[in-house]
């Protein structure tokens, strides 16, 4: 059964985010006031944390997965902060280790009593949001494609890569361009499976997401098409987490959300990096 | 009520025996005896298995509510845990404390009592067939989320999270109990209308033959790959 592999040290499994950083991602996402730049560079972060977590044990942090975050827009190339902007994809203790910053933030909590306290929590940072230039996929699915290359010939029985593409409007490149960029990342491969590649659209408006369809037939346009066939069918695992969390999902769902919101997200991220829990 | 007992491990394939994070405690004098399976995700989860069986061992028979025992298992693992300056993903994994699953057995004069949270498991065996299982009872019923005791947490959860279950003991029942990964073997094995007695005795002799016996279950599929831990208690 493919996408089954055990997660360990000796075969770690890796997430490779690319993320729009276009102009246009200064814009406000749908459902909150915040720019779409911050609300998915908060849940970048936020899932490195929980990546991270999920990898200490008492002696420190152990490589179970190998990270990449490519960011494009005015430039394309690796986005995490201070010491981790290497051409190769880097293993969960070097990004535990190189924290480019630690924010206090407040949120409002339930007090237990009828009202509502706040409450500082720190949140650790490695990526900061960027809103600048335009919007060139095909570079980026390419260097996606090096960096799961790279690593499904280091480990070739491992759990293979996801690919998690986050972006708010059309590509730079034609059609055919970004549909062959992406089926040569799709097409790496190890002994477990394909390389998955996962699109979120993200969107400024307040119009219903669609969200994990498995047919086109309730896309609004050819380039919500284009991204609705270039992404992989989700694993069994993402498609009960997906169904735990609301969505309507079926074997044949894809790994494609258009017109997300906030939330939105944040449980794209939960959804698509979910694997056989480490050992 | 003369009892004896054996216990044995192995530690996950491809782990080292520095890595296995079940453990086990057995105190024949006393009737008690506990296993433990430090969840993989948590930090400093062998020292809390440890804890725990060693604290319920250490009670005579007759005491065995959570409060009497689980804040002793606390303080051993915050003592072994030690404070500071650790990074900060230690230091957070320590605030959230460590898990595990658990299973306890006192045996004496009137029967048996059996307590746990989570998959961990007590087999009763009466001439080589399976008289009963606790708290988990079919194969099927082994989760990918089992209740798990917190390191951290007050005893009330643990109570509130707990089974327990009494029984009766004829002379020569004999008690198994098993972390998760043969806890299962033994149902599936029972569910197939084979005698998993029958199938794990001839392991039980000496060091060598359980790991062998283990490993080669392991290779046919038929156990999944986790640590091993059984305690074998002759009535």
């Amino acid at each position: 059964m493919p996408y089954s592999a055990e997660i360990n040290r000796a075969q770690p499994t890796s997430f490779v985010f690319l993320v729009d950083q276009s102009g246009s991602m200064g814009d406000p996402i749908g459902g909150t006031g915040r720019r779409k730049s911050e609300a998915v560079a908060d849940a970048i972060n936020r899932l490195l944390h929980a990546l991270v977590r999920r990898s200490t044990k008492g002696d420190g942090v152990r490589d179970y997965f190998h990270i990449g975050v490519i960011g494009y827009g005015a430039k394309v190339g690796p986005a995490l902060g201070g010491k981790l902007t290497p051409e190769q994809l880097v293993p969960i203790s070097a990004v535990a280790d190189n924290v480019l910053r630690v924010e206090e933030r407040t949120k409002k909590v339930d007090d237990g009593m009828g009202g509502v306290a706040s409450m500082t929590a720190k949140m650790q940072v490695w990526f900061e949001p960027v809103a600048d230039g335009s919007t060139p996929m095909c570079a980026a699915l390419e260097q996606a494609r090096q960096r799961v290359a790279a690593f499904a010939a280091r480990y070739p029985h491992a759990h293979p890569p996801i690919v998690l593409n986050i972006t708010d409007g059309e590509a730079d490149d034609p059609e055919a361009a970004v549909e062959a960029a992406a089926g040569a990342v799709r097409a790496v491969a190890t002994t477990d499976g394909n390389v998955l590649l996962f699109n979120l659209h993200v969107s400024c408006s307040n119009w219903n997401p669609v969200s994990y369809p498995d047919s086109d037939a309730a896309l609004p346009d050819k380039y919500a098409r284009l991204l609705y066939r270039t992404s992989s069918v989700l694993t069994p695992r993402a498609v009960t987490l997906a169904g735990a969390k609301g969505y309507r999902v079926s074997a044949a769902s894809r790994g494609f959300v258009f017109n997300g919101d906030a939330v939105t997200v944040s449980e794209f991220l939960d959804i698509g990096t979910q694997v056989p829990p480490p050992r | 009520m003369p009892t004896r007992s054996a216990t044995f491990w192995v530690p996950k394939r491809g782990h080292a025996p520095e890595e296995y994070e079940d453990a086990a405690a057995a105190v024949d004098g006393a009737g008690r005896y506990a296993v433990a399976d430090g969840a993989a995700e948590s930090a400093f989860a062998r020292p809390w298995a440890e804890a725990l069986v060693r604290a319920f061992v250490a009670l005579p028979p007759a005491r065995t509510a959570w409060g009497e025992w689980l804040p002793g298992a606390q303080t051993a693992w915050a003592d072994a845990v030690g404070t500071g300056p650790r990074p900060w993903y230690v230091e957070e994994k320590v605030e959230e404390g460590a898990f595990a699953t658990f299973a306890g057995l006192v045996i004496d004069d009137d029967g048996w009592r059996a307590f746990a949270v989570g998959d961990a498991c007590v087999f009763q065996f009466r001439a080589g067939a399976l008289a009963s299982a606790f708290p988990v009872e079919h194969a099927a019923d082994f989760g990918t989320v089992p209740k798990l005791l917190n390191s951290r947490a007050a005893p009330a959860r643990a109570e509130a999270d707990a089974d327990a279950t009494p029984g009766d003991r004829l002379p020569g029942d004999c008690f198994l109990l098993a972390t998760d990964a043969l806890a299962q073997w033994v149902l599936r094995r029972h569910e197939a209308g084979a005698g998993p007695w029958v199938e794990l005795e001839p392991a039980l002799t000496g060091d060598g033959p359980f790991a062998e016996w283990v490993s080669a279950r392991r290779a046919a599929g038929a156990m999944k790959n986790d640590d091993v831990t059984l305690i074998v208690v002759h009535t």
